[in-house]
């Protein structure tokens, strides 16, 4: 799982824009409180952790701006200063990458080396230590009620089927075993995420540079996460370990666990636990469903927002209009609100109570977050069409064609499944040093890897017209 | 990371999330209507988005006290089923030991227990799943219904108006809700009626050629190896009429264990469907009893112009067959990694290999001698000159039996060839052989001495126990062809030797005596 800042980048706020909106006094204070003490960790020297969203945003692409281009490799996890140290009550092992014992002192190897004293590398591990503790801690208070309500759930649905007896629990029973499946419970059956503090923390934690706009990295089911110094920098800007938070959940194998990863949208699902700046509602891909939500369920239409925001896109920086900018970060939080909630208090409890269903449901819309969306529907009425009143007017009187789109629709999709997606599929399956090698070539005609997209639509087309039939079976 | 990769494999989890970013784009339900909306209907975009969520809610949900309500009925329990399946199929993929990348991957992060045991719980639903689908097409089978394919905007209603929670939940007793069982055989066997009118036993014992577990990573000469497999199955009909007619209404097939002890559960049922006058619909349980699922239906099918137990050997002989499944190999076997190496050999270094010795002895494993089912071949020893013109007397080196099936002149399934010596009275000097094969005879004529004739076992070497044993014996045994070898002949007949060759398409047999 990676974390990318791919549009961030291609927006980030330019320098220029410093001399409009300067920054404000309490930054100013709160910089010169920071350098003034000795704990603070050599990477967070010099940047602000503003209150102000508007200027959390400012201050976000200052700190790219400065470390952009610095991501990198770590070329082997060995000869990196390790730490062992309890988390939670789980042994992690914490990895400082590029950071060397010499002597006395530490030397850091970004770009060229720097030597740290002891005082200042404790600075480093005492803030990442402190750091996970925090995002776990946080990442699962967000999940906490999950369990309890999907058994609740469970309850209700099995006593009103005459499954279960009116005066049974369904929790006495979850750790029965089942007969002739030995080692499973009825909770594996039902597959209930019974969840705690720690399923969040990681085995072992690698903080150190990731390669190509990666801020963060988990490999499913490994509990191995990677962190980069660059998302720490952006999280102290925003006042919480958002990327990390977004990790750990990926990190969670009772939830996002392989095979169960791959049956909905867990970008999106990790990305609700973050509460980073406004920008990243407006432009990070992982949150388009979230804002064609908005735009639908609660009239946000995050697209015109962005661009009345950030009238122009300039090689030499972009103006920000702070005033509407400030007006729609305060909407951006009501409306992530209230999908974040929506999301982590009701939706998951459903989604697990009826696993089976609903992952079958995210199959055949082709949609990951297709249950996420029906369950979205359950619970606002849509407002896009002038209101209320005048949209559900509307979808009564369209009722039949829109019943009639929705079948050709499922019938598209089951029929032109095959060919759709044939070349993507086709690279996945390349060897690893192939993929390298195309993303190699594709950097010298000048096509960043992020940027291969169209390339990909292109190749797609050529798939469509049979020149590339034999890669539809790789679905 | 990518939405919907069918397979888990390792580059999927580290490049996903790349081509996702990359701006992909992906036709889902929701981009597809607001197509159809927008380009068929001339809908604004802004129309469609709520056309999708319209769309959305006729489908998924249903409204009731002015409140929507989610409809787990909507979807057909094959397509939950599948779901579960694919879920399965992707922990095959990251489990497969076959695949380095993956392997490395969960080993590297000591996964396998895991993921193992993620296995075992999706197998745990998708044999409730089967077993409620297994159900619903019996109940339609018994009613003969038949269902249409169109199930877009439909509700598909589970039987016993179970749900998928219903379904996952252990304590649901699926066995007693689902009954595979016909009303009128329930009252033939409470009143007591249930006239047996058949009773047919047959069994049969063979060989069967299986992938080999041990195939590549320790053994990599050999993809399939031979089993002894045996089955046995007792069939019976009955009649369930109040009045018997000795036609029968009711069939149950058992299988016989090695003891001879049928099984306590039918593995397969036959009952009449509502208004057949033939035996149409069959329940099938194929786990014998020493396996899980064993007394739970797991396949139903529908049969024709069955009226009794023996036309199901008669014509659905597959159908019986379908019981015996060939237990499956474990193919989850982790290879057996050699320690890497560096041996430099130059050539002439190094000798021999010929031959594995067992102190034991080799046997043949193989069942192929009846009666008299070989035919003999001659070969003298080669000699360095042959002077055809003025032929010298010649040494027999060996006489071989080469085994055919009765009745035909093809051999025997792995191509037996025995080798014996001859007496060495018989052996030298000799100018013709003659075999005749009908009659197993020979006649050897030597040097300045009468014909002799007689059973091919008068002239062959015998061990120590008097006994015609030869001393070389080839067969054929997956990719491989076998020798094993008496070299010694002493102090028993013992093949302490083994050699083994690829298996080649024909046999070269030479047969240096004349064929009467």
């Amino acid at each position: 799982m990676r974390k990318k800042l791919g549009a961030l980048i291609l927006a980030a706020v330019p320098a220029l824009g410093i001399a409009y909106f300067p920054r404000s006094h309490a930054q100013d204070g709160q910089d010169a409180q920071a350098a003034a003490q000795s704990n603070v960790p050599h990477y967070l020297r010099h940047i602000s952790s503003p209150s102000n969203e508007v200027d959390q945003i400012i201050e976000e692409a200052k700190v790219l701006d400065a470390y952009h281009g610095r991501f990198g490799t770590s070329t082997f996890i060995n000869g990196n200063i390790t730490l062992e140290h309890q988390i939670h009550g789980k042994n992690v092992t914490f990895v400082f990458h590029n950071y060397v014992q010499q002597g006395e002192q530490v030397r850091y190897g970004a770009n060229g080396f720097t030597m740290l004293s002891q005082a200042e590398f404790a600075a480093v591990t005492s803030d990442i230590v402190t750091t996970l503790e925090r995002a776990a801690q946080e990442a699962y208070n967000d999940h906490s009620n999950v369990s309890r309500r999907i058994i609740e759930i469970q309850e209700v649905h099995l006593k009103r089927n005459k499954r279960l007896g009116e005066n049974e629990k369904l929790e006495d029973l979850l750790d029965q075993p089942i007969p002739d499946y030995p080692g499973l419970t009825i909770a594996d059956g039902l597959n209930i995420p019974r969840l705690t503090v720690t399923d969040f923390v990681p085995t072992q934690l690698h903080f150190g540079p990731l390669p190509r706009s990666i801020l963060g990295v988990t490999y499913l089911n490994s509990e191995v996460v990677g962190y980069h110094p660059l998302a720490r920098q952006i999280d102290f800007v925003n006042g919480g370990p958002n990327v990390l938070k977004h990790e750990l959940v990926h990190n969670c194998r009772k939830l996002q666990g392989i095979p169960y990863a791959f049956e909905f949208d867990a970008e999106f699902h990790a990305s609700m636990v973050e509460q980073d700046n406004g920008l990243w509602f407006l432009r990070h891909p992982y949150l388009e469903d979230a804002r064609s939500l908005a735009k639908v369920l609660f009239r946000f239409d995050a697209k015109r927002a962005l661009e009345n925001a950030i009238p122009m896109q300039l090689m030499l920086g972009s103006p920000i209009r702070r005033d509407l900018l400030e007006d729609y970060v305060v909407k951006i939080r009501q409306i992530r609100t209230e999908i974040r909630r929506t999301y982590l208090d009701d939706f998951l409890p459903e989604f697990y109570t009826h696993h089976a269903f609903w992952t079958a449901v995210n199959e055949d819309l082709n949609d990951g977050n297709g249950a996420f969306k029906i369950f979205m529907w359950s619970k606002y009425e849509p407002t896009l069409l002038q209101g209320a009143q005048n949209t559900s007017r509307w979808m009564q009187q369209n009722r039949q064609i829109i019943e009639d789109a929705s079948r050709q629709a499922l019938r598209n999709i089951e029929n032109e499944q095959p060919a759709e997606g044939g070349i993507v599929m086709a690279l996945r399956a390349l060897p690893k040093e192939e993929r390298e090698a195309l993303i190699s070539f594709a950097s010298t005609l000048g096509i960043q890897a992020q940027d291969l997209g169209p390339a990909l639509r292109v190749l797609e087309r050529l798939a469509d017209s049979g020149a590339l039939n034999r890669l539809g079976r790789l679905r | 990371m990518k939405r919907f990769p069918q397979k888990a494999t390792l580059p999927a989890l580290a490049f996903a999330a790349f081509i996702g970013l990359a701006g992909c784009v992906k036709k889902t339900f929701d981009t597809e209507v607001k197509r159809i909306l927008t380009e068929e209907y001339s809908m604004t975009e802004e129309q469609a988005m709520v056309g999708v969520g319209g769309a959305l809610r006729y489908r998924f949900m249903t409204e009731r006290d002015g409140k929507l309500e989610f409809n787990y009925h909507s979807l057909k329990l094959e397509d939950v089923l599948s779901k579960q399946r694919d879920m399965k199929q992707s922990l095959q993929d990251i489990l497969n030991p076959n695949d380095a990348e993956t392997r490395r991957f969960v080993d590297l992060f000591n996964q396998r227990a895991h993921f193992e045991r993620e296995e075992q719980k999706v197998d745990y639903r998708i044999d409730r799943f089967s077993l409620v689908l297994t159900y619903d097409k019996f109940v339609r089978l018994m009613k003969s219904q038949r269902r249409g394919n169109d199930s877009v905007g439909i509700t598909n209603p589970y039987p016993q108006g179970l749900t998928d929670l219903d379904i996952m939940f252990a304590g649901t007793n699926l066995a007693r809700l689902l009954q595979f069982t016909a009303k009128y055989v329930d009252d033939a066997k409470a009143g007591n009626r249930l006239n047996q009118i058949e009773n047919l036993v047959m069994s049969v014992q063979y060989e069967e050629e299986e992938p080999n577990p041990d195939y590549p990573q320790v053994d990599p000469n050999n993809a399939t190896r031979w089993v002894q497999r045996s089955r046995a199955l007792r069939i019976m009909s009955f009649d369930c009429d109040t009045q018997p007619d000795h036609r029968a209404d009711y069939i149950e097939v058992y299988r016989i264990g090695a003891d001879g002890t049928p099984e306590a559960n039918p593995a397969i049922k036959v009952f009449k469907s509502q208004g057949s006058s033939t035996l149409d619909v069959a329940v099938l349980d194929r786990n014998p009893a020493n396996q899980r699922g064993h007394g739970t239906p797991d396949d139903v099918e529908s049969l024709s112009f069955i009226e009794r137990g023996s036309e199901l050997y008669d014509s659905r002989r597959d159908l019986l067959e379908s019981l015996f499944k060939t237990p499956e190999v474990e193919r989850r076997q982790l290879p057996k990694e050699a320690p890497i190496e560096a041996e430099i050999v130059r050539v002439g270094e190094l000798g021999q290999q010929e031959f594995q010795i067992s102190t034991d002895g080799w046997s043949c494993p193989l069942e192929y001698r009846v009666g008299n089912n070989y035919s003999l071949w001659v070969k003298f020893k080669d000699e360095e000159s042959h002077d055809h013109a003025n032929p010298r007397p010649r040494e027999i080196e060996y006489v071989a039996k080469r085994y055919f099936v009765p009745g035909s002149s093809s051999d025997v399934q792995a191509r037996v060839v025995e080798f014996y010596r001859v007496k060495p009275e018989f052996a030298q000097r000799v100018r013709l052989v003659t075999v005749n094969n009908e009659t197993k005879m020979l006649e050897i004529v030597r040097e300045g001495e009468a014909a002799q004739k007689g059973m091919d076992s008068l002239f062959l070497e015998r061990d120590r126990n008097d006994l015609v044993t030869p001393f070389r014996i080839d067969y054929d045994s997956g990719n491989l062809r076998i020798s094993l070898l008496d070299r010694d002949r002493n102090p028993e007949p013992l093949y302490e030797a083994k050699a083994e060759m690829s298996r080649p398409h024909t046999l070269n047999l030479r047969n240096d005596a004349r064929t009467e």
